[in-house]
């Protein structure tokens, strides 16, 4: 497992969180698996996509720009 | 039992202006089927009954003197627990907002009541949209009894299909409207975001939530979906762009559409009578002139681990507060998965932002060639509820992509199994591309009956005695 149950522990109560050890397993777990996942989609060269352009993401209107008023079937 | 809580609400408008029949009527009819059978499906958590009458009688009285305010004034709308409703507790299905009652209508509320809706009742969903479904019972699938809803709008996708509403309202965060809608064999729409406010629903995750429609015609899902969107100053995040209604009469036609066909993730390992029904509905479209092309959608594969971390971050980042305050009072899954939040890295987080960054790229150039994709909603029929208690599946298989993106998204029914399960079809189109998708769905709509079906409810009764 890359997360240690005592870390999570110590980490839960840092945060304020009062988690049962049961809680702390199937936490540990899903964290086991997204991390391990992320490992492997590691991006092998730098990307110009900036920080911010996920959240621009369905901006098709006039205020800011973005794809999508070329639809030929709206409307 | 009367058979009104069925009929598409075009139909009910057009009654009730013909004065054959009054909103009382009608509110009164699915208050029947209500009282029959939600204590089995478990579809509401609070039943609005008093005040539901006594506003079909406003409504009346005002459709019959000539002051109607269009075609939805009088027709009954049922809303999922997370959305507030002034002077009606709000819950979120958690033991943590038993008693809250909120002392405003969140917008899209409000903008149905304003064209006249009639509020029926606040629908079960999972704990904060992403738990369990313990304390108010758990919601059951009118197709089978045995079989799971999906959710979290399960109660809204459960009395659309039963006859127990006759629209509804959810929430989409990773497929919350589409995946009950695709298992109850209702039309889902999630929303373009940015096109639908979200002031006033409880929130999970604030770069994935939208609020759409729940309803049995795509006709009907397209006239809430006029009134519910636009901008909103309550909500910063709302769009500008102008909301053009969708005019069943002239858009029965899709002729030359052209309707990309992911080769990566969404064709792959399905039930088989899911890959039937899918490929089955392709080609019907086909018939209907629209021209099939693959694409290429590889990141689409890998996107579960990155969905999971943005949404967990984001829900965490709204439930801390109250996680610290009263986190024994969660039920355990939503307790645990939001918790999991707290636990990410900040250079995860950023990978996981990069990633879905890339994905958008790669999703927006596809659909600069084509005017819709389509795709299986889920790859397989509802489980049985045993299973999802024991392991949680992965609901969001076909729906989290289109929440990461943000591009609109309808679930429709496309067939059935040899058991009688409904199965979806998920339509996507370019950023504030509803429309695109009503004129699709709604063409592929009237040329087959898979929506005129209703589930048998005698098993309900069976159940009942």
């Amino acid at each position: 497992m890359l997360v240690d149950l005592e870390w999570l522990r110590r980490e839960a109560a840092n945060q304020g969180l009062s988690l049962t050890d049961e809680d702390l397993e199937v936490i540990r777990q899903k964290l086991h698996e997204v991390k391990t996942a992320l490992a492997t989609l590691r991006l092998e060269e730098t990307t110009e996509i900036e920080l911010g352009l996920p959240y621009r993401f369905a901006g098709a209107d006039a205020t800011d720009g973005g794809l999508g008023d070329d639809d030929p079937l709206a409307g | 039992m009367s058979d009104l809580p069925f009929q598409p609400v075009v139909t009910l408008a057009g009654m009730i202006l013909r004065r054959e029949i009054s909103p009382v009527d009608l509110v009164r009819a699915v208050i029947d089927r209500i009282d029959r059978y939600d204590g089995i499906l478990r579809s509401y958590i609070t039943v609005c009954r008093e005040s539901a009458l006594a506003a079909a009688q406003e409504a009346e009285r005002e459709i019959f003197a000539g002051r109607t305010r269009g075609p939805l004034h009088g027709i009954p709308v049922s809303h999922k627990d997370i959305s507030w409703t002034k002077g009606i507790r709000t819950t979120a299905n958690s033991r943590v907002l038993l008693d809250f009652v909120p002392q405003y209508d969140a917008t899209h509320v409000r903008k149905l009541s304003e064209a006249g809706m009639i509020l029926l009742g606040k629908t079960n969903t999972h704990e904060f949209a992403c738990g369990d479904l313990k304390v108010f019972g758990t919601t059951r699938n009118p197709w089978d009894l045995s079989k799971v809803t999906g959710g979290s709008s399960a109660g809204s996708a459960n009395a659309v299909a039963a006859g127990l509403a006759v629209t509804a309202t959810g929430s989409d965060t990773g497929g919350s409207i589409r995946v009950p809608a695709s298992f109850c064999g209702v039309v889902g729409l999630k929303p373009t975001y940015k096109r639908v406010s979200r002031y006033g629903v409880i929130p999970l995750s604030f770069s994935m939530d939208q609020v759409g429609p729940m309803t049995r015609t795509v006709a009907d899902c397209a006239l809430l979906f006029s009134v519910m969107a636009g901008y909103d100053p309550l909500d910063p995040t709302t769009s500008k762009f102008p909301v053009r209604h969708f005019d069943t009469k002239q858009s029965a036609d899709i002729t030359g559409v052209i309707l990309g066909i992911p080769q990566e993730h969404f064709y792959e390992e399905l039930d088989p009578e899911v890959d039937a029904a899918i490929h089955t509905a392709l080609r019907h479209l086909e018939n209907l002139g629209a021209r099939l092309e693959p694409v290429a959608l590889p990141r689409a594969r890998d996107l579960s681990g990155v969905y999971h971390l943005l949404i967990m971050v984001e829900a965490f980042g709204n439930h801390a507060a109250r996680l610290r305050a009263h986190g024994p009072n969660y039920g355990p899954r939503a307790r645990r998965r939001i918790s999991t939040g707290a636990f990410y890295t900040t250079a995860e987080h950023q990978q996981a932002a990069q990633i879905r960054g890339l994905w958008i790229r790669e999703l927006n150039q596809v659909m600069q060639r084509v005017d819709a994709l389509v795709v299986p909603t889920l790859p397989f029929p509802a489980i049985n509820l045993e299973l999802e208690e024991s392991n949680l599946p992965d609901y969001s298989w076909g729906t989290r992509h289109f929440n990461l993106s943000g591009h609109p998204a309808l679930s429709i029914p496309c067939g059935f199994t040899s058991g009688g399960l409904p199965i979806g079809m998920q339509l996507v189109s370019k950023a504030f591309g509803e429309n695109t998708l009503f004129r699709i769905a709604h063409t592929y709509e009237q040329s087959t009956d898979w929506h005129k079906r209703r589930p048998l409810l005698e098993e309900v009764e069976m159940y009942a005695r």
